[in-house]
């Protein structure tokens, strides 16, 4: 055949080899190409998990194209991969998964195109699960036999990989001898020839690095392990100097210098190591990266050679010039890591407590301490090396690790018994840096009896007894909680109670436990309704404790942790039910009582609050604060009878003290509330006055004096009420706030909120004589302080024009007498804010009031003429403030609350309309924005929340009432009611947790009620948005 | 020089000079001529004097006794003789997507006083048309509504504008997409009225489509499977209509049948009929969740999100659907994300549609 003849044939050979290639692997069709792609995006999302359930799912799926079931496994096993790489876990199991994934794939689709890929990836997935095989074997304490039998997984992975590497090898290098030819002949087989190129150097580099792992699997005195770190050793080599130019050659010149090190060849190391870092000056990408992780090993072998100021230096010279962020990458921590370990030797070194030592001890926590904060295979070894002694704590080093079970018990025991004498010592400590010594005391003690009882356990012989076994557990157990490792804690203890329950020290375990779950429960960041796993788990251990020891102390303090949770979650009925299982003649049932008596208290309060959406039946209520009556008492009660006994005087007695002097009031029987408050034992300002320990806690003082205040005013001493009065102001002002005055404010408004809440509770239950008495008390006291010559500041006139406006507004929807007093307390307090204003006018120093209250004063008087029926007035107030700034969000919500209290005393939808819409042209634009302008602006601010929801809340409000002022037969009712049920909805879709639980709940009381209104017969509120079978997901599409 | 050389030469003059004179007239009839009216249809340009434009017929007088009639639903695009260069090239803007363009171009349009009352009512329908489409595009309803409003507007104004049916027809779409099912309704019927079956069918679908939102199912059925027989060549129409009676399976507890049906459907549906496969996937999440199977329902409309997001109001569905989904699942995150979606990029606020 002539070469013209030779070269056709050779076109058509390989046409024919285009074409059969065609035909064996068709184009991807459309249908695997969008199963690709999705895929794809849910892995650029980070939904590994979704994506492994999708290519799972598209097994049995009838729409998986069959061009693409022939690669699931192959795309399932990649996910796992990434996933992996991508932060996710790297556990046996997905990698085991990963493992069977390819080889099916393998297996089943033997001729398609990513079997080479896919031989190689599986080849790195036996690696890892040799080198997870190997980690697994090293751990300390593992007996014998187990750690040979996992070495020997791990070298089966690793012959495994080996033999695939080796395969891949072949197959590279076959393909790279035909391509070499092949380019020679035809340069248009160059880009082949270099792919096949860098597949061969990939094996090779594969191999190599097998070969390594399989040594590393041999003690480091073998000469299985020599042999096959010289064979690795050679590999390695022959690739830096054949490839020193590509990033590959560096990485394999990387790896000499590892071997050598572990060989014991240090020079050797040094030089190679020195000589990648040179070769890769001044460079950027991957080849950055592979000369910082030079330099990281080059540290590593320094610190072997004990040429620690060497290492130290090279960190040093480096952190010079690394770029931003460079310090946090693997490398960098790498870098950090041998720094922190090279100084730490250094400051061993260095005379004790010599500048040298103290410097290198500060360079070595800042370097351990950043590999410490960053995740990572580091980051753990940098946490252990913190606590080395040199840093203030002692720790358990690898010399003094024990080889016997005797002798890790026997350590275990002394560092126990360090912790029982410490504990007894803190409790005597008599300042405290001596309890900080202590406590540092303590923290090692604890840390060093938990690791050695963990090498006990694990070198236990056979024959040892249940009952050491239990002591040693039980002793973790309370290590555990200790070390504030509660779910450690529960677990452990939980197991110890029910495999030995007739063990002397299972009940205390339990209680632990129990103890345990608590706190888990009240650590838990995500909302109390989602914390079913604590809650569950106490419930379950409860029951169990309830039924194996019905009496014991232990299931009473376990029962406590229980109901406590049970009135977090506002279950009321499983509270009472865990109380009733607490014994009468226990000590912790006053406690028990006195906590339901507050939950039972505080759901009163919040159903009263709701009353505005939905009225409450009053024989309910009634039979609450019948009810938190009856056991606030009860457990005071009890609590007395301790006392009497020889008790003392505790916080959750004077609490319950002051708790039940408030259900006192509220009930309007405000002289019982004076005894208790005054009782010369455990009154709470009794206590306070004897400035008693017990009751400086958080805002106790205050909380007590302001209630004080109340109950004073309430049965009309006011001599005395005056007294509390200026004992609040001294003790905000001796509580050090920077802005006292601020303080005092705030607490003027929350009084003055609290006797609003009481006042409309008291008439809605129908109590108006102790209304009455009430607000006659309070008037009567108002009317004193503001005649005052002197004493009058800013801040109590403020509060008396607000008491003033509190008491209008408690009034609120009465009789037509009560609506007459109602305007007579606006007018009062309009007329105080008057005088404010006119003095804040006045003064030219601006002492008088703090900045910004003349606007403040300005949205107040505007309220309370609201409050007076004078709304135009209110409404004129308001929009010159908002002509002067438009933006001032605080006036354009009362606007909006003025138009809406018109609509309210009109029943005229076009005020309710305006509400919501807003309207008031001035320069061309509407200056009031309405509760609909209101949202739209706040939206995308945070610190506007609450603003925004109630904004919203009143829309849905304000349709309501437009609704009801139409007739039933009207269709623009049904639209308007249509309107605010969608408007819930939405919220729930865009703001899913809809401004926090109480707003939710307000959501979910006015949804329900336009839901009735709509006539729905079981109004579902937001739950119908939860659940979606009562409620259409579709929309129509366009 | 030789006689043939001279020969060639001559001969190659006047060919090319045949050459030139024939791509001139080439060019001038591809362009419109000076002083013509241009309407293009089906990818056809003809030029004449437009002597008749009104809802059931253009017709196009070609000169030399030639007359074209033209079906009024189908032209795409129209010069008149009368109107500025400003308004031809605001209009090829429009053609070509680019709609805020086509706008801004209309704004700077000055028109005399005695200007030719239609040049007037194509500024209209063009303005209405570019804000509808824009509408379309961000899904934002106060956008969609005053887009609505113009459409409206015009169709009032000229009832007899050979526009009337796209404008009908996006009236109508634009209504459905804000709500208005009732408003909606009016602007089918009248597209049910259209003297050709085209028009009728996609009206008929539209309507079905708004029985659906209706929750009236046994209508939208009714209609959906009338559809799927009459669809006849019309293969795309014939898959709209099998989602949506998919849609109505999935509402009525046949949601075992809805996810067969949308099943084969998807394998049927070209793979660049972005708008339909999005909306065969949201009808495939539908049916899963009303089946109770949530993380089916999940990876239905995971893929509207990851591959169809590019048809704003699909998008939108699959997104409602994500939030509440995630957060059943008790991925409060995933479900936090898909609600920060539709308020930032669709400006969706609780008072919208």
């Amino acid at each position: 055949m002539d070469g013209l003849s030779k070269r056709w044939v050779g076109w058509l050979c390989l046409l024919l080899l285009l074409g059969v290639e065609s035909l064996l692997f068709p184009r991807q069709s459309a249908g695997a190409e969008e199963a690709e792609r999705f895929v794809r995006g849910l892995k650029e999302r980070g939904y590994y998990d979704l994506a492994i359930e999708y290519l799972q799912d598209m097994r049995t799926n009838p729409l998986c194209p069959s061009n693409f079931r022939e690669v699931l496994d192959y795309e399932l096993a990649t996910t796992y991969i990434e996933w992996i790489t991508s932060g996710g876990p790297r556990t046996e199991e997905v990698l085991e998964q990963a493992r069977s994934a390819f080889e099916r794939f393998l297996r089943e689709y033997p001729a398609r195109p990513e079997v080479g890929q896919a031989a190689f990836q599986l080849a790195n997935v036996l690696v890892e699960l040799g080198k997870l095989k190997r980690q697994q074997a090293e751990q300390p304490g593992l007996a014998p036999p187990q750690r040979d039998r996992l070495l020997e997984e791990a070298r089966h992975h690793l012959k495994q990989a080996e033999e695939r590497f080796a395969a891949a090898e072949r197959r590279a290098y076959e393909r790279a001898r035909t391509l070499e030819e092949e380019a020679k002949k035809d340069p248009r087989r160059e880009a082949d020839r270099d792919e096949a190129r860098r597949q061969l150097l990939l094996a090779r580099i594969h191999l190599a690095g097998v070969v390594y792992e399989l040594g590393r699997t041999y003690p480091s005195n073998s000469a299985d392990y020599k042999q096959r770190l010289q064979d690795a050793l050679k590999r390695y080599e022959e690739l830096f100097e054949k490839y020193k130019a590509f990033t590959a050659g560096a990485y394999a010149g990387i790896q000499v210098g590892r071997i050598r090190r572990e060989l014991g060849d240090l020079p050797g190391s040094v030089s190679i190591l020195k000589t990648v870092i040179a070769l890769l000056s001044g460079a950027e990408g991957d080849d950055r990266l592979v000369a910082n992780e030079a330099r990281a090993e080059l540290m590593e072998t320094y610190i072997a050679q004990k040429n620690f100021k060497e290492a130290v230096a090279v960190a040093e010279e480096w952190n010079k010039e690394a770029r931003q962020g460079e310090q946090s990458t693997r490398e960098g921590l790498m870098i950090a890591f041998a720094a922190g370990r090279a100084a730490l030797e250094l400051a061993r070194q260095a005379k004790p407590n010599s500048p040298e030592q103290r410097q290198n001890v500060t360079s070595a926590r800042r370097y351990l301490g950043q590999v410490a904060r960053f995740p990572g295979s580091l980051r753990r070894e940098a946490q252990a090396l913190l606590n080395d002694p040199l840093f203030g704590q002692p720790a358990l080093s690898d010399r003094q690790l024990p080889a016997t079970y005797e002798e890790a018990r026997e350590k275990g025991d002394e560092a126990w018994a360090r912790l029982v004498v410490g504990l007894g010592r803190l409790q005597q400590a008599s300042n405290p840096q001596e309890r900080s010594k202590i406590e540092e005391e303590l923290l090692s003690a604890t840390q060093e009896a938990l690791d050695l009882y963990e090498l006990s356990l694990r070198l236990q012989p056979e024959e040892l007894s249940a009952q050491e076994l239990t002591l040693i557990r039980f002793r973790m157990c309370y290590l555990f909680w200790l070390k504030q490792d509660y779910y450690r804690a529960a677990v452990l203890g939980e197991f110890l109670a029910r495999t030995n329950p007739q063990s002397p020290l299972a009940r205390q375990a339990a209680e632990i436990a129990a103890k345990a779950y608590r706190v888990l429960y009240i650590q838990a960041t995500v909302p109390k309704e989602e914390r079913t796993f604590e809650t569950q788990k106490l419930r379950e251990l409860v029951a169990w404790m309830s039924e194996t020891w019905p009496t014991e102390s232990e299931t009473t303090e376990a029962r406590m942790m229980l109901l406590d949770t049970a009135v977090d979650n506002r279950q009321l009925e499983e509270a009472r039910q865990v109380l009733s299982q607490i014994p009468e003649n226990s000590p912790r049932r006053a406690e028990g009582e006195i906590r339901l008596g507050q939950a039972i208290w505080s759901s009163y309060a919040q159903a009263v609050d709701l009353a505005a959406e939905v009225p409450p039946d009053k024989t309910s209520l009634e039979a609450l604060v019948e009810e938190a009556q009856k056991w606030l008492a009860q457990g005071l009660e009890r609590k007395k009878a301790q006392l009497a006994q020889g008790g003392s005087v505790d916080f959750i007695m004077v609490t319950a003290a002051r708790e039940l002097a408030r259900v006192y009031l509220e009930l309007g029987r405000p002289q019982e509330a004076v005894q208790l408050l005054e009782d010369s034992s455990f009154g709470p300002l009794t206590l306070i006055r004897k400035n008693d320990p017990l009751v400086q806690r958080g805002n106790f003082v205050t909380d007590t004096l302001t209630l004080a205040l109340r109950v004073y005013v309430a049965v009309q001493d006011l001599e005395r009420a005056e007294e509390i009065m200026a004992e609040l102001e001294r003790a905000v002002a001796a509580a050090g706030d920077r802005d006292a005055a601020q303080r005092l404010t705030q607490v003027y408004i929350s009084l003055a909120r609290q006797l609003q809440g009481s006042l409309r509770r008291l008439r809605q239950e129908g109590r108006d004589q102790e209304a009455e008495t009430l607000t006659k008390g309070f008037e009567l006291f108002l009317t004193k302080l503001r005649g005052r010559d002197a004493g009058n500041t800013f801040t109590t006139l403020n509060w008396v024009a607000e008491t003033f406006y509190n008491l209008g507004l408690s009034l609120e929807g009465g009789s037509e007498s009560e609506q007459t007093r109602a305007r007579e307390y606006y007018k009062s307090a309009a007329s105080v804010y008057l005088d404010i204003l006119k003095k804040i006018r006045a003064d030219s120093t601006g002492q008088f009031a703090p900045p910004g209250a003349e606007l403040s004063v300005q949205l107040r008087l505007a309220a309370a003429l609201r409050g007076m029926g004078q709304y135009e007035q209110a409404i004129n107030l308001l929009v010159k403030l908002l002509q002067a700034n438009e933006n001032r969000v605080n006036v354009q919500v009362e606007l909006a609350k003025t138009y809406q209290a018109w609509g309210d005393a009109t029943d005229k939808a076009e005020y309710y309309h305006m509400a919501i819409t807003g309207g008031h042209k001035h320069e061309n634009r509407n200056v009031f924005w309405g509760w609909q302008g209101i949202a739209r602006r706040v939206a995308p601010f945070a610190q506007y929340k609450n603003i925004f929801h109630e904004a919203w809340y009143n829309i849905m409000l304000c349709r309501m009432k437009q609704a009801l002022l139409l007739s039933e037969r009207d269709p623009r009712r049904a639209e308007l009611l249509r309107q605010a049920e969608t408007d819930a909805f939405r919220i729930y879709q865009l703001y899913p947790d809809m401004g926090g639980e109480e707003m939710r709940a307000k959501y979910d009381a006015l949804l329900r009620r336009v839901q009735k209104l709509r006539g729905i017969a079981n109004p579902s509120g937001i739950d119908a948005v939860v659940k979606p079978s009562t409620r259409a997901v579709s929309r129509a599409g366009t | 020089m030789g006689n043939r050389t001279q020969i060639w030469q001559i001969k190659c003059g006047w060919e090319l000079c045949v050459l030139v004179c024939v791509a001139a007239v080439c060019w001038r009839a591809s362009w419109p001529q000076a002083k013509a009216d241009t309407v293009r249809y089906g990818g056809v340009t003809v030029s004449g004097k437009i002597i008749q434009s009104d809802a059931e017929r253009v017709v196009i007088d070609r000169g030399q006794n030639r007359q074209e009639t033209i079906h009024p639903f189908r032209i795409e695009l129209v010069f008149f003789d009368e109107e500025p260069s400003t308004l031809r090239t605001a209009k090829l803007a429009a053609v070509a997507g680019r709609f805020e363009e086509a706008l801004a171009g209309l704004e700077r349009i000055q028109l005399p006083d005695n200007v030719d009352a239609k040049v007037k009512q194509e500024m209209d329908y063009l303005q209405a048309l570019c804000r509808w489409r824009l509408a379309e595009a961000s899904a934002n309803p106060q956008v969609m509504k005053e887009a609505a409003d113009l459409l409206e507007q015009f169709i009032k104004q000229n009832p007899q504008h050979y526009r009337l049916w796209q404008a009908a027809e996006g009236l109508a779409q634009l209504l459905l997409s804000l709500g208005r099912q009732d408003e909606a309704q009016q602007y089918f019927a009248l597209l049910q009225k259209a003297p050709w079956p085209e028009v009728q069918l996609r009206a008929q679908l539209a309507s079905a489509r708004a029985a659906l939102a209706a929750k009236n199912f046994t209508e939208a059925e009714k209609l959906f499977d009338a559809l799927v027989a009459q669809s006849g060549n019309e293969e795309r129409l014939r898959q709209m209509a099998i989602v949506g009676k998919a849609r109505v399976l999935a509402e009525t507890g046949r949601s075992d049948e809805a996810i067969r049906l949308i099943q084969e459907t998807l394998q049927a549906i070209r793979p660049e009929d972005i708008p339909l496969r999005g909306q065969a996937y949201n009808a495939l999440g539908l049916a899963y969740r009303r089946a109770g199977k949530n993380k089916e329902a999940i990876l239905a409309y995971l893929h509207v999100d990851l591959l169809y997001s590019n048809v704003p109001a699909e998008h939108v569905e699959c997104l409602e659907n994500l939030v509440e989904l995630f957060a059943q699942v008790g991925q409060r995150e995933r479900a936090e994300a898909a609600a920060a979606v539709l308020r930032e990029r669709y400006g969706r606020t609780p008072g919208g549609s």
